[in-house]
């Protein structure tokens, strides 16, 4: 069972949330600009304290549609896992980032997360 | 063995946006795809245009700059380029110097990466992650000049001929 969370929309960018039995799945489409830093950061903190809540095991990323993420969006991104690594070993949740092979920064930024959490980062390609 | 090719020139003067930096980055990578075979490579040069163009939207005291593009051929070898240059406060000059100080010192591009991850968490106010992204993402060395107020970051990647078409 599954249910749609709140949107993240901005021309050029969307961010969309589901709930399922084991976590949250959020999907990214588009490019994740300046425009995306702010409400991207205050998402990824609201997705942080509904997946406490919740107790999901996992938080699946979906960045198959997203074409490019500048360096501050990738931040919000380590300050997001920095919160994971934060919280109570108990409550702590894998984060699965599925990836798409024909954007290649994606493989690199992935890397560079993973290499940043190992124990709660993995990546699907 | 690879051939002689013409250097190939690419120079952009405007005034970034948003929606500007990801249509060069789009462009640059369009521009350079006939010339450079790995889709990779390509890649690379797209993160570290977009990059470096967020750098002068966020920091350039006009909001202008001049961006140059350029694939040059040395024997097998081929260089690639990306350089922008933009005047600067006094204080982001310093800030600056501070970064390619440090860059110089750390081991390597991977380990600068990750020490920089580790203290962007806690910044409330930029990523500090542009510069540290390009050098061990898009695998590109940097290197900075100023002159009077205006300073050139130029990032460099050196290209096998097998990345050549």
């Amino acid at each position: 069972m599954s249910a749609a969370l709140p949107m993240l929309s901005h021309p050029g960018f969307e961010l969309t949330t589901e709930q399922t039995d084991a976590g949250l799945d959020l999907r990214f489409s588009g490019t994740a600009d300046m425009h995306a830093i702010e409400p991207l950061d205050a998402y990824l903190s609201a997705i942080h304290a509904s997946a406490l809540q919740r107790g999901a095991r996992r938080v699946r990323v979906d960045f198959r549609k997203l074409e490019f993420m500048n360096s501050s969006c990738f931040k919000s991104f380590v300050s997001w896992i920095g919160q994971v690594q934060d919280a109570a070993p108990s409550s702590r949740y894998q984060i699965e980032f599925q990836s798409n092979a024909q954007m290649h920064w994606q493989r690199r930024s992935l890397n560079a997360l993973r290499c940043f959490a190992m124990d709660l980062v993995s990546i699907e390609a | 063995m690879t051939e002689a090719m013409t250097p190939i020139n690419l120079e952009l003067r405007f005034q970034p946006t948003v929606e500007l930096i990801s249509s060069t980055r789009r462009f640059v990578c369009a521009f350079f795809e006939p010339f450079v075979d790995d889709p990779d490579v390509v890649s690379r040069i797209g993160l570290a245009t977009h990059e470096l163009l967020e750098n002068i939207l966020k920091y350039a005291t006009d909001g202008r700059t001049v961006t140059r593009a350029d694939l040059v051929t040395d024997g097998d070898h081929r260089t690639l380029s990306i350089e922008t240059t933009s005047t600067v406060t006094p204080e982001r000059r310093e800030g600056l110097e501070e970064i390619f100080t440090e860059m110089a010192s750390a081991s390597d591009a991977l380990s600068y990466y990750q020490l920089t991850m580790g203290r962007a968490r806690h910044r409330r106010h930029g990523s500090g992650l542009g510069l540290a992204r390009v050098w061990a993402e898009a695998e590109m060395t940097l290197s900075i000049d100023f002159v009077g107020d205006s300073v050139t970051i130029r990032a460099v990647a050196i290209l096998g001929a097998e990345d050549a078409s």
